[in-house]
């Protein structure tokens, strides 16, 4: 076979391929993570554990780490909301909301997760917590997905300030 | 000794080398002793971060106002673990307070507390004085040096002193 039929043939093979480059999660639904940020300020976000800077997941919060600029008692920031759902999904960019680094790290090992400095957050897959970021991952937006959330809120929230 | 064997041991030599991050931020405090003056001891440097060199479960230093000079003694930190086991720790003459892991649940005026359990995070804090009372917002999920993140000045990382009422010394 000669190498301009080869050429032609590898071509028409890749028009008919996948999209190059294709990413399920090239972008992180910002819109409804509104639903996900209470909890994640409460059991993820403080100044000693993901408010720290220096970690690889790195998440703003009113009672924790500050976005330059941002004054300390101020609610969260449209760039601090960008940021966190951005950070989220870019700690494991490319990868499927059900082994996404973001879902795994905090599951417990036996239930299927990774080592976590902070420990396991959720013991199954059955947390509240865990349904709720699976379900912002994969954008599920159904009632079931706000129940998830809405339980994870109730258990871990961080109260308003004191007037 | 062959080619091989030493440079193995020099690469392992380099490893024990230089400062660890914490042996870094400890140096960095100084040897100067701004607030006190005296011999170490539980009232020594007030407002720095504890566990960096101390061994406690958790250990801080509470201000009635973020621009006093030293902290306030007598007052009491009240505190709830992830196991729901409480207890109160009263601040010393520097404002500070510490716990330590010992036999039986003890408090002395020095500001020790010595509980006979570890700690379980989370921790949930309230500090309490002359009529004042003020909750932490947050719970502290692994790190005992109040200062951490408590640091002198607010900033993007740090919530400020630990202090009773907001503003300055009337």
């Amino acid at each position: 076979m000669n190498a301009r039929l080869t050429l032609a043939l590898a071509c028409a093979a890749l028009a008919c391929g996948p999209e190059v480059g294709s990413d399920p999660m090239s972008a992180p639904d910002v819109g409804r993570y509104d639903a996900l940020h209470p909890y994640l300020e409460a059991r993820c976000a403080t100044l000693d554990c993901h408010g720290d800077a220096g970690r690889p997941l790195r998440l703003f919060s009113e009672t924790g780490l500050r976005a330059p600029g941002v004054e300390r008692d101020a609610e969260l920031q449209p760039q601090e909301r960008m940021a966190n759902a951005w950070a989220l999904v870019g700690v494991d960019p490319g990868a499927e909301p059900e082994s996404h680094l973001s879902v795994l790290k905090p599951l417990a090992e036996q239930a299927g997760g990774m080592h976590h400095v902070g420990e396991a957050v959720w013991a199954s897959v059955e947390d509240p917590g865990y349904r709720c970021l699976l379900g912002w991952l994969r954008e599920d937006g159904d009632a079931a997905w706000e129940g998830a959330c809405a339980a994870a809120r109730e258990t871990w929230s961080v109260p308003p300030p004191t007037p | 000794m062959s080619r091989a064997a030493l440079a193995l041991a020099l690469a392992l030599l380099a490893g024990c080398l230089g400062s660890t991050p914490d042996e870094a931020e400890a140096e960095a405090l100084g040897d100067t002793d701004h607030h006190f003056g005296g011999e170490p001891g539980p009232q020594h440097r007030p407002g720095q971060p504890c566990l960096l060199c101390h061994g406690f479960q958790l250990a801080g230093t509470v201000y009635r106002f973020a621009d006093d000079r030293a902290g306030v003694p007598g007052a009491r930190v009240h505190v709830m673990d992830g196991e729901g086991r409480s207890f109160t720790a009263t601040t010393n003459s520097s404002g500070n307070f510490y716990v330590t892991r010992g036999g039986e649940l003890e408090e002395d005026d020095d500001g020790e507390v010595e509980l006979p359990y570890a700690l379980a995070y989370p921790l949930e804090v309230e500090i309490e004085h002359e009529g004042i009372a003020r909750p932490m917002r947050s719970r502290i999920w692994r790190e005992g040096s109040c200062a951490h993140c408590h640091g002198p000045e607010v900033g993007p990382d740090s919530a400020g002193r630990i202090v009773l009422e907001d503003g300055s010394a009337p």
